[in-house]
């Protein structure tokens, strides 16, 4: 007799024991759950159901209906089946088991059995399974099938078709997950080849996971291929070094090089996912290129190799002098959201112990010096999980591509979209994310507090009914009420919806429909751009956020991004510039002026990243002293008086935080053979020669000083970090479960300080008691006429980083290095007729501060009066375009004469892909 | 050449109201468009893909696993023999391989079939198309033709001068479609 099982629980008999499971749950995973491995081919825990290759077949009966004969049990195939009361299920039936020697028996008549030469000989499941269940010799004495090998399907991924057994798990991967079905079986039967259309190469930045998935060896790494056995391989757990998502990672190792990166499964984080960047771009850590010695600037102005004695001596004598002779304060520490914890804590200890600046920041480019504007209403920068993303009702994503940005998190998000969540996409240029959009808000560049006045105003105007409380017993609760917003109101100052509407170019029934979604949705989410961060009006921004947050019914919905691999654990550890001292743009900006006189740079290339080429040379030619912790000689490291060998992400031991602030151990993959030292060695040994010794000999002591001395992370004390990682904010929620009470941050009047004007002649924005036709507020400050151009006739430049740029962490990848895009200028299709500009000609971008020349995209992507040049593409950089005292850059497009165009030669492109292998 | 308005229109106001999803509308759609044009270039394959928010690999891959549908451009008059057992018995083989030497185009073409150069006919085996009383049975533009023995290709081939060119009528169609199958060349 079988026990009562609990409402929603299913008890039924597997191989002779009770198991009881959800209902719902499939026979493969409730055979699991007892610990019986069923073996399967197609079946996987994260993709749709196909039930293709039969190999989990499983005898499974039924008790027969009261009264009636028993029916005798059949073969199911249990990935497909799910439990039911009383069902009885024999994995190892004699019938089951001919049956999986059957399949094994037809997948190997055309598969080519050359294990010897195939990559995933060794932690390959149809090995694996053949070994475990497969007949002893095959009957199969005819020719084989011959088909495409060694095919690319782009630069990254190879195929074998002869090894394909057709299970589907790479085209159900790519269909459902990222939702790029870009790779299908053509054909039928026999004859199915696994293909793209017209062979073109795949252009997918998730690509890489149908590796993992495929469970033959048919699909395989260009970048693997052939390097390694399996089991000749050195793991290391470790954390991608490549954005700010996480994602946790095996570095797979031979002989202490680099051979491969593997996601680790982590489900609060990444899954089992990596995106194309985090697992292919890891070869500039074994390059050539790298830095192997420290570098001292000599008489005759060229860098040349010295000792570590010399070189951290020599830094040392010339900071102090600095700093006696200018002060403390002539000196600016830029870096760290590149490095790891340990290295960002021990950079801070040193800039405000040794150093004594007040002048430090992590967010290149900063013109603010909050890290955090959230601070200021209580908050942490990130106030959720990214799990948690996945029980919201809606997601706002603003001012930010987090396809490019954070790929993996996108994953999450489309698949929260998938699952019922409503997606608002506020951006001034069409991304990834619009294509699952509900609501698409297109805003003049530079207005998104204007987006977020109109969604408060809309919100002000009908508010959203406030959480029914649970029914009292009996009887119907009163609908509840709807929210009180008088006070947003007031800190509105009377801004309406149309005033909204016509500042950030959103019309005004979008941004009210957008607020009724919001107010419908249960745990609406809103993620801010991490450029939004370091913008002039970040505090305002911050501010609207959280009232929107506090109107929607909780002020921690908000959540801002971050950049570099450790952006947020950079800020936590204090990289952040202290009261009075100056954020990151703006020591390169008075680094200029001769004002700063030494920059201590660590990991941080300012000439591709501050926003203004120009200025950034100027900073680094006027300072007296530079001295940088880096990997490569990057263009910045050639002005530098002294360049410190820096080990690199996947070499060092330490701790990460992501986005969302979960810290994360890391291990090392490989030893660094050259004279390479972790960071925070080289600063704590430049403090001691400064006199000043943070006594830190080993990255765990600083892990364990940084988890005891910071603020952010004392929650964590006294525990030791999980392999799945621990975000303090979570792990001292108990105290704060619920929200606080509403309080509105006041919202600055105006147009923002960033000068975020609009970008077309428009009416200027009108402010006042909420009436129509009120006094107009200062107008907006005209154009500089170098911005307005002879015709006046240019274009709101829109820049933002591509996930795969040719930058220093992806150019040793020659393989990932060919799916960069082309340096490129997009122009809406009027703008394009109206310069005479056709797609794929050559265009010259330029400004009073420089010019580049790039190919045309024309598409519907930017708005008419925008164009959009990503910043770390091209050389070079579009930041030669840029001018610090100008927020916003209006740009000149003409067409480059035809020998530019063919002058300016062409990076490797993903183009159609030769066909044959054989 | 871009698929036509009215196509367009039907998908998106008849045959989108009929499924949960746009993609359920593929088949059809596939079918109209290559009404249209005779076979599905990429641009048709592409255009098809937006109108159905499809990936075009998507639905490449599902038009390559019909051999109805052309995947290169096609003659005016489209001869499939069939090369089933009670067509074979009587000599398809034969007439096949006569039909391509008459009109010089490579014999044995696969179900890709081969076109001649004046875009006149395209010529390919073909699956049992239900009609062994006429064995050997030739479908023109999906209309039966036949007996056509070895011996009676010539004369085929001189109707087939004769033989006025028009399309199926619409998928959908069917009492049309009924009718127009009904009919024989003669």
């Amino acid at each position: 007799m079988i026990a009562t099982a609990p409402p929603n629980m299913v008890t039924l008999t597997i191989d002779g024991a009770e198991v009881t499971v959800p209902a719902g749950t499939l026979v493969v995973e409730a055979a699991r759950e007892a610990g019986i491995d069923v073996p399967v081919f197609c079946y996987h825990p994260k993709l749709s159901l196909a039930g293709a290759c039969r190999m989990c077949v499983c005898e499974i009966g039924m008790p027969p209906p009261p009264g009636q004969p028993a029916r005798p049990p059949a073969l199911l195939t249990s990935c497909t089946t799910r439990v039911t009361p009383g069902m009885v299920v024999n994995t190892m039936a004699s019938g089951a088991l001919k049956a999986r020697e059957s399949v094994i028996e037809f997948l190997l008549i055309n598969h080519p059995l050359d294990c010897p030469v195939c990559d995933a000989g060794g932690e390959c499941p149809l090995q694996d399974n053949s070994h475990a269940w497969g007949p002893k010799e095959s009957r199969f004495a005819e020719e084989k099938r011959l088909a495409r090998k060694g095919a690319p399907l782009s630069p990254l991924v190879v195929l074998d078709q002869e090894r394909c057994i057709v299970c589907y798990r790479c085209t159900r991967f790519m269909a459902e997950i990222p939702g790029e079905a870009e790779l299908d079986f053509f054909n039928r039967g026999y004859s199915s080849e696994l293909r793209t259309i017209n062979d073109e190469a795949m252009q997918s930045r998730f690509q890489g996971n149908i590796i993992d998935l495929c469970p033959c060896g048919a699909l395989t790494s260009e970048t693997y291929r052939f390097r390694a056995r399996p089991h000749d391989l050195d793991h290391a757990d470790s954390v991608c070094a490549q954005c700010p998502v996480g994602c946790n990672i095996v570095l797979d190792s031979r002989a202490n090089i680099m051979a491969r990166v593997r996601p680790r499964q982590n489900e609060s984080v990444n899954e089992i996912w990596l995106c194309d960047k985090g697992r292919f771009a890891h070869h500039y850590v074994s390059s050539p290129e790298r830095l192997t010695q420290p570098l001292v600037m000599g008489d005759d102005g060229e860098l040349r190799a010295a000792s570590w004695p010399e070189a951290l001596g020599t830094a040392a004598v010339r900071l102090q002098q600095i700093k006696e002779q200018y002060g403390p304060r002539a000196i600016g520490v830029i870096g760290g959201r590149n490095l790891a914890n340990e290295d960002c804590y021990a950079l801070a200890r040193f800039a405000r112990e040794a150093l004594e600046t007040p002048n430090i920041d992590h967010r290149a480019g900063a013109r603010t010096a909050a890290a955090n504007p959230l601070a200021a209403h209580g908050l942490d920068a990130f106030n959720s999980t990214y799990g948690a993303v996945e029980s919201a009702g809606a997601v706002v994503l603003l001012g930010t591509d987090v396809y490019e940005e954070m790929p993996v998190f996108w994953l999450r998000i489309r698949k929260a979209v998938m699952f019922g969540a409503k997606l608002i996409v506020a951006n001034p240029r069409a991304t990834e994310a619009d294509r699952l959009a509900l609501h698409r808000l297109r805003y003049r560049p530079g207005a998104e507090l204007s987006v977020l006045r109109g969604l408060l105003a809309a919100l002000v105007e009908s508010p959203p009914h406030e959480h029914a409380p649970p029914p009292a017993e009996g009887g119907e609760g009163a609908p509840p009420p709807p929210r009180d917003l008088s006070g947003l109101r007031q800190a509105l100052g009377g801004v309406t919806v149309e005033d909204a509407a016509r500042e950030s170019g959103v019309m005004a029934e979008t941004l009210r429909a957008v607020a009724a979604t919001l107010a419908g949705a249960k745990n609406p989410l809103i993620y801010a751009g991490a450029r939004l961060v370091i913008r002039a009006d970040a505090a305002g921004l911050a501010a609207a956020l959280v009232n929107l947050g506090g109107a929607l019914g909780d002020r921690r919905a908000v959540n801002f991004f971050t950049e570099g691999a450790n952006g947020r654990g950079a800020e936590l550890a204090g990289l952040v510039p202290d009261e009075g001292g100056l954020s990151a743009g703006e020591i390169i900006a008075q680094a200029a002026e001769g004002k700063i006189k030494a920059l201590y740079l660590a990991g941080e290339n300012v000439l591709a990243t501050h926003p203004d080429a120009e200025q950034a040379r100027r900073a680094l030619e006027n300072a007296e002293l530079v001295v940088m912790q880096e990997l490569f000689v990057t263009e910045t490291a050639r002005h530098a008086d002294i360049v410190f060998s820096a080990t690199s992400l996947p070499e060092k031991e330490g701790t990460l935080t992501n986005a969302e602030g979960r810290v994360q151990r890391m291990h090392s993959g490989v030893r660094n053979e050259a004279e390479g030292r972790p960071d925070w060695s080289i600063v704590s040994e430049l403090s001691a020669e400064m006199g000043v010794p943070l006594g830190y000999a080993a990255a765990v002591e600083v892990t364990r000083d940084l988890l005891a001395d910071l603020p952010a992370y004392a929650p964590l004390a006294g525990c030791t970090i999980p392999s799945e990682g621990v975000i303090a904010r979570e792990h001292a929620a108990e105290e704060s479960a619920e929200p606080s009470a509403v309080q509105w941050a006041p919202l600055t009047p105006g147009p923002s300080p960033t000068g975020a004007r609009p970008l077309t002649p428009s009416p200027s924005p009108t402010r006042g008691e909420g009436n129509e036709g009120a006094a107009p507020s200062a107008p907006t400050p005209p154009l500089p006429a170098w911005e307005r151009g002879p015709g006046g006739g240019g274009l709101i430049l829109v820049t933002y980083s591509e996930l795969l740029g040719d930058e220093t962490m992806v150019r040793p990848t020659t393989e990932l290095l060919m799916m960069v895009p082309e340096p490129y200028v997009e122009l809406n299709r009027s703008d394009a007729a109206r310069l005479g500009l056709k797609d794929g000609q050559f265009a010259e971008v330029s400004t009073h501060k420089g010019g580049v020349v790039h190919r045309v995209r024309v598409n519907g992507r930017c708005p008419e009066g925008v164009c959009f040049v990503p910043d770390n593409v091209g050389e070079p950089r579009v930041n030669v375009l840029l001018d610090w005292e100008s927020p916003a850059t209006v740009v000149q497009v003409r067409p480059a004469p035809e020998s530019v165009g063919v002058a300016a030669g062409v990076p490797g492109t993903a183009g159609a892909v030769a066909a044959e292998g054989r | 050449m871009p698929l036509s308005h009215e196509l367009k229109d039907r998908i998106t106001k008849d045959y989108f109201l009929r499924y949960a999803t746009k993609r359920a509308a593929l088949m059809p759609a596939l079918w109209m468009a290559q009404q249209e044009h005779g076979w599905l270039s990429r641009e048709t394959v592409e255009e098809v893909a937006e109108l159905l928010d499809m990936h075009p690999t998507d639905v490449a891959a599902v038009a390559s696993f019909y051999v109805m549908f052309n995947h290169r451009p096609v003659g005016k008059k489209i001869v499939e023999v069939c090369e089933n057992p009670s067509c074979v018995i009587n000599g398809a083989t034969e007439t096949l391989h006569r039909i391509c030497e008459r009109l010089g185009i490579p014999a044995g073409a696969h179900h890709g079939g081969a076109t001649t150069a004046d875009g006149e006919f395209t010529v390919r085996p073909t699956e049992c198309v239900a009609a062994c009383d006429k064995a050997p049975v030739i479908q023109v533009n999906s209309r039966y033709y036949g007996p056509v023995p070895p011996d009676k290709v010539d004369e085929f081939l001189a109707d087939m001068e004769k033989f006025n060119v028009e399309g199926l009528p619409a998928a959908n169609d069917l009492e049309g479609r009924a009718k127009h199958l009904r009919r024989e060349v003669r």
